[in-house]
């Protein structure tokens, strides 16, 4: 019964998303002139380090540019799936967390299919595309299995990045609003598109505890380098999933205490 | 016009107060920025097989200015401000005021540009502790290639918020004029890296003027005469890129006002 009623609220949320392409097309095929763009921007970027040097810290051009296709899919999950933690501190603040409360669901899933938009991705899909071709054209030395893990290894990384941006909006309970996401974003989006081979030690630390960046398109891109080792993908698997394991529990109890301070404030 | 300017100045001082947070975490991000840059290039000069176009400590200072240029003028969120202010009818309130739309845009910016500058010095002053000091830094060649620097992203980035009131959304349009913006201003990388060929695409084009040139310049590699050329290009940039954004707004604007018939 349950169920039904998500997928029904779940159905209903593409229909008014598709509604909105059709009443403006223009709009939608403008995002898809970013495409080109962003290719172009960064293909040419990365041609110029690598037309000094054959290798950084490991690193080929191809692989980067494996990484790049890996951060584009990331993007088409983090479009869909993932938007709604960003809009919860502004729900606090205004006041429209109660009408989510006041909904026979879960509020988390909630608000997930409230902001679930299936179209706010497609673009990114083609962007994906031409990375993935473009690696592979340049030599990229990849496996199947290894692209499936790395896509699998890709989800759990945004489902980190989602989980931390849940908790710092959390902090709207206590704060209001604390433009600390966007520190995290400008720090995060600062580093995601590089390999973290070229990072010491103790930066990589934070690039896999802090500012998780490590399991969104480092990770993604190793493990489905063909000649990477079968230790080296469960080592990245287990430790994302106990950098999940941290950051949800983190989450889930500031957003219980949280909940709980909001709600008194209506009694 | 002056008084207009002080209180458009004391609105800007009081929203920066409100969220001073915002810019003070520029300051923080700071590191992170030079810290990629600083590694990624240790490694290229490290293993190089060619001849570097700049020295390693140079560019290092350069990508430290370009972040705070790139902070101190108009960029992508000015012009996404405004396009939402026009899908949401918010452009009315700002119209019925005693003074013109662009003049209004154009104090706020300088506005939030001299409290930028301020807050965002120590950026500045920490590359060039750590990075600029053997260099013969240009101050007066860098600060007067500021003013183009400043008018021409202004002007650019009000032509992308005018296309705004004949689409819904410009989020596609900005998008991919930030990425062409990076490239072709030397924000990404020097432009003295790129191939011969694409540097004279760029001399065609006004978006050096919006990082790249003020950061050379303070490097001690424009020369102030040459400063002064270039300070005329630029503003011959402007005059055109204003053009532009008068014909764009009054077609706009016509368009704008004619919804509420």
């Amino acid at each position: 019964m349950r169920i039904r009623y998500y997928f029904r609220l779940l159905r209903d949320i593409i229909r008014i998303r598709f509604a909105k392409v059709k009443e403006y097309p223009a709009d939608f095929l403008t995002l898809f002139i970013t495409v080109p763009a962003y290719l172009l921007v960064t293909l040419f970027f990365w041609h110029t380090i690598f037309s000094h040097v054959r290798v950084i810290a490991g690193w080929t051009l191809a692989d980067v540019v494996l990484l790049q296709a890996f951060m584009q899919l990331g993007f088409v999950f983090w479009n869909i799936m993932y938007v709604f933690p960003e809009e919860l501190s502004d729900m606090i603040i205004s006041g429209e967390l109660n009408t989510v409360l006041s909904k026979p669901a879960n509020p988390i899933l909630y608000m997930m299919l409230l902001y679930f938009d299936v179209v706010n991705g497609l673009w990114n899909i083609p962007e994906a595309a031409v990375y993935f071709i473009a690696a592979f054209w340049l030599g990229a030395q990849v496996s199947l299995t290894g692209l499936l893990a790395g896509t699998f290894l890709m989800l759990l990384g945004v489902t980190i990045t989602s989980v931390i941006v849940f908790l710092i909006e959390s902090l709207s309970f206590w704060f209001g609003r604390t433009n600390l996401l966007d520190l995290f974003y400008r720090a995060y989006f600062t580093v995601v598109d590089y390999p973290l081979a070229v990072f010491p030690l103790s930066v990589k630390f934070l690039l896999v505890m802090f500012l998780p960046v490590a399991f969104f398109t480092t990770g993604p891109a190793l493990v489905s380098l063909r000649d990477y080792p079968l230790t080296g993908v469960v080592g990245l698997f287990g430790l994302s999933l106990l950098v999940l394991g941290v950051w949800f529990l983190a989450a889930w109890i500031a957003w219980k205490a949280g909940l709980k301070r909001y709600e008194a404030y209506g009694s | 016009m002056a008084r207009k300017f002080l209180a458009m100045m004391r609105l800007e001082k009081e929203f920066f107060t409100a969220y001073a947070l915002g810019a003070f975490f520029n300051i923080l991000v700071f590191p992170v920025y030079l810290a990629v840059y600083y590694f990624l290039w240790s490694y290229v000069y490290a293993s190089a097989s060619s001849g570097m176009p700049m020295e390693f400590n140079a560019l290092l200072f350069y990508y430290g200015t370009v972040f705070f240029v790139n902070r101190l003028v108009p960029d992508r969120g000015f012009a996404g401000s405004l396009a939402r202010a026009i899908l949401k009818g918010r452009v009315n309130s700002r119209l019925v005021r005693p003074i013109g739309l662009q003049r209004q845009l154009i104090y706020s910016q300088i506005s939030h540009s001299i409290i930028g500058a301020v807050i965002l010095l120590p950026t500045l002053v920490a590359a060039f502790w750590f990075f600029g000091r053997g260099l013969p830094v240009d101050v007066f060649s860098f600060v007067l290639l500021l003013i183009p620097a400043f008018i021409i992203s202004f002007l650019v980035y009000s032509v992308l918020w005018e296309i705004a009131f004949w689409t819904e959304h410009i989020r596609g349009t900005t998008g991919a004029f930030q990425y062409i913006i990076r490239l072709f201003s030397g924000s990404l990388i020097p432009l003295s890296f790129f191939p011969g060929w694409f540097k004279s695409v760029s001399g065609f084009l006004p978006f050096e003027f919006m990082a790249g040139l003020p950061a050379r310049a303070l490097l001690g590699e424009i020369g102030f005469q040459h400063a002064l050329v270039l300070f005329g290009i630029g503003m011959a940039w402007a005059g055109l890129l204003y053009l532009l954004t008068r014909f764009m707004l009054s077609r706009g604007l016509k368009r704008y006002s004619g919804y509420g018939v």
